[in-house]
């Protein structure tokens, strides 16, 4: 059976194993890149002593996120591969439905319960290896940028922890469930990759929603206590207790070089407005998302199931 | 003396949404028979070897392979069921080899030898992709895959559908090998019985979603008797036996019936009917028809 599923799903699995070679070659060689600029730059002193931060190390700083910022801004497309490999899991199982080889398979000795149960098991078997291989990259990569803007950010937060793991389930069980309904390979190839990007954009713009994020007002020009790694959702200027709008007092605390004049902001009564979640919430928050996706795939599975032992069998 | 059933089902249905499948079917295959199951499209014919082979289960009443239920016992009854499905369905990527590695791998009774040697017979080989077959030889495939599973009930949807004339020929002659020795029962179905005529021991017509008539074709041939005489009506032989169809011209009468015992009527003129010409009528027969709209056509 399990010899049944390789050969049969040979090609969608070489396009997985083809597509997590090429991550895999990419994030470890610009990542070994990032490592190696990380480690003679001499950051890794300044993310570890927090005091010498804003002084020495900004600059520092600035020309390494300047010189990577181009992998940085990768993150939405690498949201692209785990959706990518769900569909690629789940496509062989929709075929077999399609192409009416099921018909074939559950005439043999093997019963059709068996069948979709081996089948399945498999299934989720490599949405795990699957899924915890990219974490294993996305972390390894991520390190140096991680070091200083921390895990709980999106660019981060989606190749981290164990959301990759439910996103890879819930685009094969969005496949598997239109497949089993519409016999259609085209139709579930594509509404399950339409489903993945669409759940996937909801979820994560309301993530700053899942757990209420935190406010607080710092005196310019320096952030509150722990904003360090922070995800700051919003930063803004407020002046408390009066009606006056900050920005145009804020005007006239602009130097003649174009910066802030920070004692003018505080003779103003002008505090910065912080609206973040805290590096500590990384994991709450990991587990509500990724527990979001794990109940919808669970409903998705068990239509797939139900349509195909009641309406197909 | 009882003779082994390969197939009963007793008040089976099926029911897709409101419109029966099949309804109301009772009837008994007796093991080591060649069956032949005859109906036009959507009689349900279909519905009933998916329901054989446990792929849908019944709406309405019970069906038993060897005596065990192919949905709640289908570990019983898969291994010893061979199905060739209408479009005979195979895995076109595939090579022979890997089609072969398929059935040894998925029972526990493949026979390896007997399946080289049909593939050999037909002259195809183990490196050939079954996409590049033509739909002859794929359906030789698929009743090799069937064949070496040794099967003791072999269930043939349409095989010969998509096949030319010559190619049925040969694929209903390598079938009747097949089974000659093993006293295999095999089931096959068609919407026309010009091919089966030759092979089958039994007939089982549907019509309608319900079994229009079940018996040996030589019971069939004895009972049915065809009556030709002056125009009449035909309510006094009704009475003794059961009128198929009736046929009524100008200058006469003919009558196609299942005698109940022997016809004697010195009105008609008895002969005997042919297997086709009785499936013919069988057919062509309305059960929507009420006994107000006579079987009868000018």
């Amino acid at each position: 059976m399990t010899w049944l599923l390789w050969r049969q799903g040979r090609s969608e699995n070489l396009l997985v194993a083809a597509m997590l070679g090429a991550v895999a070659a990419f994030m470890l060689l610009t990542g070994a890149n990032m490592h190696s600029a990380f480690g003679s730059s001499g950051l890794s002193q300044c993310t570890s002593d927090a005091a010498k931060l804003p002084t020495i190390c900004s600059l520092q700083v600035n020309i390494f996120v300047q010189r990577f910022d181009g992998l940085n801004q990768l993150g939405p497309w690498l949201s692209l591969v785990p959706g990518l490999i769900g569909v690629l899991l789940a496509t062989p199982l929709v075929l077999e439905l399609d192409q009416g080889t099921y018909r074939l398979a559950w005439t043999q000795s093997i019963t059709p319960r068996r069948w979709l149960t081996i089948r399945l098991a498999l299934l989720l078997l490599a949405v795990a290896v699957c899924g915890l291989t990219v974490i294993a990259l996305g972390t390894y990569w991520r390190q140096p940028l991680d070091s200083f803007s921390g895990r709980v950010g999106p660019s981060a937060f989606d190749l981290e922890g164990i959301v990759p793991i439910a996103y890879i389930l819930f685009a094969a069980a969005a496949v598997l469930a239109i497949g089993a309904v519409s016999r259609r390979t085209g139709l579930a190839v594509a509404g399950g990759f339409g489903a993945y990007l669409l759940v996937r954009l909801v979820l994560r713009s309301a993530r700053d929603k899942l757990i209420t994020p935190l406010h607080t007002l710092s005196r310019p020009p320096s952030g509150p206590q722990g904003i360090r790694h922070s995800w700051i959702i919003s930063q803004s200027y407020t002046m408390p207790g009066s009606r006056g709008n900050a920005y145009n007092v804020l005007r006239s605390c602009i130097t003649s070089d174009g910066s802030l004049d920070s004692r003018c902001m505080s003779h103003h009564n002008i505090f910065s407005s912080w609206t973040y979640e805290p590096p500590s919430r990384f994991w709450p928050l990991q587990s509500i998302e990724a527990g979001i996706f794990l109940v919808l795939s669970a409903i998705l599975i068990a239509v797939a199931v139900w349509w195909i032992r009641h309406r197909i069998a | 003396m009882t003779v082994r059933s390969a197939l009963s089902c007793e008040g089976l249905g099926k029911r897709y949404g409101s419109t029966w499948a099949l309804r109301d079917c009772t009837l008994r295959i007796p093991a080591g028979s060649v069956t032949a199951l005859v109906g036009p499209n959507g009689a349900g014919k279909t519905t009933l070897l998916q329901l054989a082979v446990g792929m849908s289960a019944p709406t309405a009443g019970e069906i038993e392979i060897f005596g065990w239920s192919p949905q709640r016992e289908p570990q019983m009854v898969l291994p010893r069921i061979g199905f060739v499905a209408q479009d005979h369905p195979l895995y076109r990527g595939f090579t022979l080899a890997d089609m072969l590695s398929f059935g040894r791998r998925l029972n526990a009774r493949w026979d390896e030898k007997l399946a080289r040697r049909r593939l050999d017979s037909l002259g195809l080989q183990l490196s050939q992709r079954v996409g590049k077959l033509s739909g002859g030889q794929q359906a030789q495939v698929a009743l090799t895959l069937a064949l070496a599973k040794r099967p003791e009930l072999l269930l043939l949807d349409e095989p010969a559908a998509a096949l030319d004339p010559l190619a049925r020929r040969e694929f209903l002659q390598a079938l009747m090998e097949g089974v000659a020795e093993e006293g295999v029962t095999v089931v096959l179905s068609s919407h026309i019985l010009a091919d089966l005529e030759r092979v089958c021991d039994h007939l089982v017509i549907l019509s309608r979603a319900r079994v229009a008539l079940a018996d040996s074709t030589e019971e069939i041939a004895r009972s049915h008797r065809l009556l030709t005489g002056a125009t009449r009506g035909v309510d006094e032989i009704a009475q003794l036996h059961s009128v198929v169809h009736a046929n009524t011209t100008d200058r006469q009468t003919t009558v196609l019936v299942r005698a109940n015992g022997h016809v004697y009527d010195s009105h008609w003129q008895v002969s005997n009917v042919d297997l086709e010409q009785i499936v013919l009528a069988y057919l062509a027969l309305d059960p929507v028809r009420t006994p107000e709209q006579p079987v009868m056509s000018a």
